[in-house]
């Protein structure tokens, strides 16, 4: 405000400065305008640089006016100062709208914009006296060595030159960010950059008049034609953050009539894509059970993790995590906007949640009934293989030596009992054979006695000593039980083979409606589930139950089967 | 002599009654079976495991409602599998007149008969495989380890019911090597000396199962 009236009063008493009511109110727009609209800004977004680099515009623009000073030293000073103010604001325009650091290219043209406009000015300063370069009623130059108009003309020129180029590449940096900016990005700040983009036309026509010698008339024209759009950007800035709000409010009440319809299956990913503006938008629903975000086909959607593109915002209803909207990281700036749209579709979603959960669960069931298939398929090729290497050949050969011992029951009683000896151990191993293949198929004593006398059993013909540490009371169901049981069984299989332990122990135990198998050992670990069908048909058995199976597997460490089957 | 499949059933009749057995009655179920036993009260029920009506452990279960009901009869279980969970519920808490064997010991016509004989005489018949299952099972700080082979093979055919004549019998030794074997057994593995054969069985059980 002191600057502001301290330049009004120069200006009004200047002996060299032409419209003097009209420039000293333009003055007050453009000094004040920037000041006080970036202190708004500032304060909204701190961390947004946007709002400081205007009140710096602000600043230099109003200190350059001291130039209209009839005394000498503030003359001095406003002029040599008076081009900071424009490097500001391109600073300004290329930090906007997010106001983080500038890219590399932009900050070598900012800082070479700055350098230009202070120390490249100040040869010029020292040769060109005021009076004798076509300004009447101006002061002395303070700071003037000897006034040399061929110092001047060339060095004004090469200035120019040079700020004609850095223009340039300012106007070529911002196409090309406008060309990558997404649509809310580009509604936002189409104003501030057309606004930009005028004003530094006007400064590219004034520096080449004035390099073409037109100094008076023309020049002078395009620099009072710049000021219009200098004077615009703040308030345009003003308004894209007045019109975010209100269309904000708008998309959210757009958004409340649209969910009033009824809504098609991921109908509600379109209307938020719509409210955001956010064409990229991904809705994914949270599923607290799987632990995992799916989309609304029932899909998994892992969430983006350090992807400076995209942004997420998680939606809680009463304290739950319900869903999850990804979107372009450049609305980031609006992501209360976001969490706005976000809680007033809650509702919405948690329909719309369910419908994913249940695709999800047809999608898991789909990928289950193939698993078990797939399990049927490979025991039986198994059972085949077995009856076929094991008993088959054994009672092929026992029908053999009865046959051979029936001829020679007459000629040779003593090598036909001989053969019926042999056939009669054939005839045990293949007993023996099919006893394991049964009980590999379905242990009798699990229907019979249930999981617990089962374990006990199994913990018993380990080789390696086993401790049940917790076994369940009573029965459980017969689906539940079998898996339980091939679990320990397939893991005591392993720890015999590969764990190299001195022992193993197994827990079973109910925790909310899961039974939980573990089974640990102190052997070599290093197990993994990827390799050997073992494991991965484990997996399968107990996802067809809709459980998980964990493997802690650390080398040197031990293994840790544990499975968690629902049961109710 | 109680199994669902009559052509088992008939064939256990006949060699049985070729061994100089009088076989009193036959079951194809369990609750025929208990219903036969409690009016014939024979010395021994040979029984299958699986049997009508659930077709699961019906026949165990009869047989611990004999055993509980008639302490004088005798009952020797065969099944399918060899289970030790099943062989001890049914030994329980008296190796008194009880027996468990796999079903394919009847072949072995000889030793099936004496097991039977032993059975009904109030004696204990444990399938060789289920005592190798337990004498073999993997434990920490084994007591078994400080035992001889000889002694190991004393300790299996002991639990397995039989008398020390028996042993000394099976494996080629006289009866005083066999004292001398259950002496030492006894001795290192802590166990107070049983005077009848099914109290060692128990014995050495609740030794073997701990």
């Amino acid at each position: 405000m002191i600057l502001g009236g301290i330049d009004v009063a120069l200006i009004l008493t200047s002996d060299h400065v032409d419209v003097r009511g009209a420039f000293a109110a333009v003055a007050l727009v453009v000094g004040w305008g920037f000041i006080g609209i970036g202190l708004f800004a500032w304060d909204r977004r701190p961390n947004n640089s946007v709002g400081s680099l205007m009140v710096a515009t602000g600043f230099a623009w109003l200190l350059s006016l001291i130039s209209a000073s009839n005394v000498s030293v503030l003359f001095t000073a406003g002029v040599f100062v008076s081009s900071v103010y424009f490097v500001t604001a391109i600073h300004m325009l290329l930090a906007a709208p997010y106001g983080r650091g500038l890219p590399r290219g932009d900050r070598r043209i900012v800082t070479a914009a700055y350098v230009l406009v202070t120390v490249g000015l100040l040869p010029l300063y020292l040769f060109v006296d005021p009076a004798r370069d076509g300004c009447d009623g101006c002061p002395e130059n303070a700071i003037l060595i000897e006034h040399n108009q061929t110092i001047v003309d060339i060095w004004s020129s090469l200035v120019n030159l040079v700020g004609i180029g850095l223009i340039v590449a300012v106007l070529i940096s911002l196409i090309r960010r406008w060309r990558q900016a997404t649509r809310p990005e580009r509604r936002l700040y189409a104003p501030v950059y057309a606004a930009g983009v005028a004003l530094l036309i006007a400064a590219i026509a004034q520096l080449a008049l004035q390099t073409a010698g037109f100094a008076g008339g023309a020049a002078e024209i395009a620099y009072i034609i710049s000021i219009i759009p200098l004077a615009l950007v703040p308030y345009l800035f003003l308004a894209s953050l007045v019109r975010v709000r209100v269309a904000q409010g708008g998309a959210v009440s757009d958004l409340m009539t649209r969910l009033g319809e009824a809504p098609q299956p991921g109908g509600l990913r379109d209307a938020l894509a719509d409210a955001l503006e956010d064409p990229s938008l991904e809705l994914v629903y949270w599923l607290p059970d799987a632990g995992r975000f799916v989309d609304f086909r029932g899909r998994d959607y892992p969430l983006p993790e350090d992807d400076p593109a995209r942004a997420v915002a998680r939606i809680e209803r009463e304290g739950e995590c319900v869903a999850a909207i990804v979107y372009d990281a450049s609305l980031r700036e609006a992501e209360q906007h976001v969490r706005a749209v976000g809680a007033a579709a809650a509702l919405a979603m948690q329909n719309e949640r369910l419908d994913a959960e249940l695709r999800a669960k047809i999608g898991e069931l789909r990928a289950s009934r193939e698993r078990m298939l797939r399990i049927g398929l490979e025991e039986r090729r198994r059972l085949e293989r077995n009856l076929h290497d094991g008993a088959q050949q054994r009672l092929v050969s026992m029908a053999l030596n009865i046959r051979l011992a029936r001829a020679k029951l007459n000629e040779d009683p003593l090598a036909a009992d001989q053969l019926l000896a042999s056939a009669g151990d054939e005839l045990t191993s293949a007993l023996e054979e099919l006893r394991e293949l049964a009980r590999g198929i379905h242990p009798a004593v699990l229907t019979d006695r249930g999981l617990g006398t089962a374990l006990e059993t199994l913990a018993s013909r380990a080789p390696v000593p086993v401790e049940l540490a917790a076994l369940p009371e009573g029965r459980l169901p017969e689906a539940v039980e079998l898996a339980a049981y091939f679990v320990v069984a397939e893991a005591l299989t392993n720890v015999a083979k590969y764990a190299n332990a001195s022992h193993a122990t197994v827990e079973v135990a109910r925790e909310n409606g899961r039974l939980v198998v573990e089974v640990a050992d102190d052997g070599v670990g290093g197990a993994d589930p990827e390799h050997g069908s073992g494991l991965r048909g484990l997996a399968d058995r107990i996802a067809v139950l809709e459980g998980r199976l964990e493997i802690d597997s650390d080398r040197g460490r031990g293994t840790t089967i544990r499975a968690r089957i629902p049961c109710e | 002599m109680a199994d669902d499949s009559v052509l088992l059933r008939e064939g256990v009749v006949r060699l049985l009654e070729d061994n100089g057995f009088e076989v009193v009655g036959q079951a194809g179920d369990a609750e025929d079976l208990i219903r036969k036993v409690r009016a014939h009260k024979p010395d021994v029920a040979v029984v299958d495991i699986r049997m009508p009506p659930t077709n699961t452990d019906d026949g165990l279960r009869a047989a611990l409602e004999i055993r509980a009901e008639l302490p004088d009869t005798g009952v020797l279980v065969l099944s399918q599998y060899v289970e030790e969970g099943y062989a001890l519920d049914l030994v329980g808490d008296s190796a008194g007149g009880v027996g468990y064997l796999l079903k394919d010991r009847v072949a072995d016509v000889d030793r099936f008969v004496e097991s039977v004989r032993r059975v009904a005489e109030g004696g204990s018949a444990l399938d060789p495989e289920v005592v190798a299952q337990l004498v073999g099972r993997a434990r920490r700080d084994d007591p078994l380890a400080e035992l001889t082979p000889r002694e190991r093979e004393v300790l299996e055919l002991m639990a397995e019911g039989r008398s020390n004549n028996a042993i000394a019998e099976h494996m080629v030794v006289t009866d005083r090597a066999v004292e001398k074997h259950v002496t030492s057994i006894f001795g290192k593995l802590g166990l107070a000396p049983a005077p009848e054969d099914h109290r060692r069985v128990l014995a050495v059980l609740a030794f073997l199962r701990a």
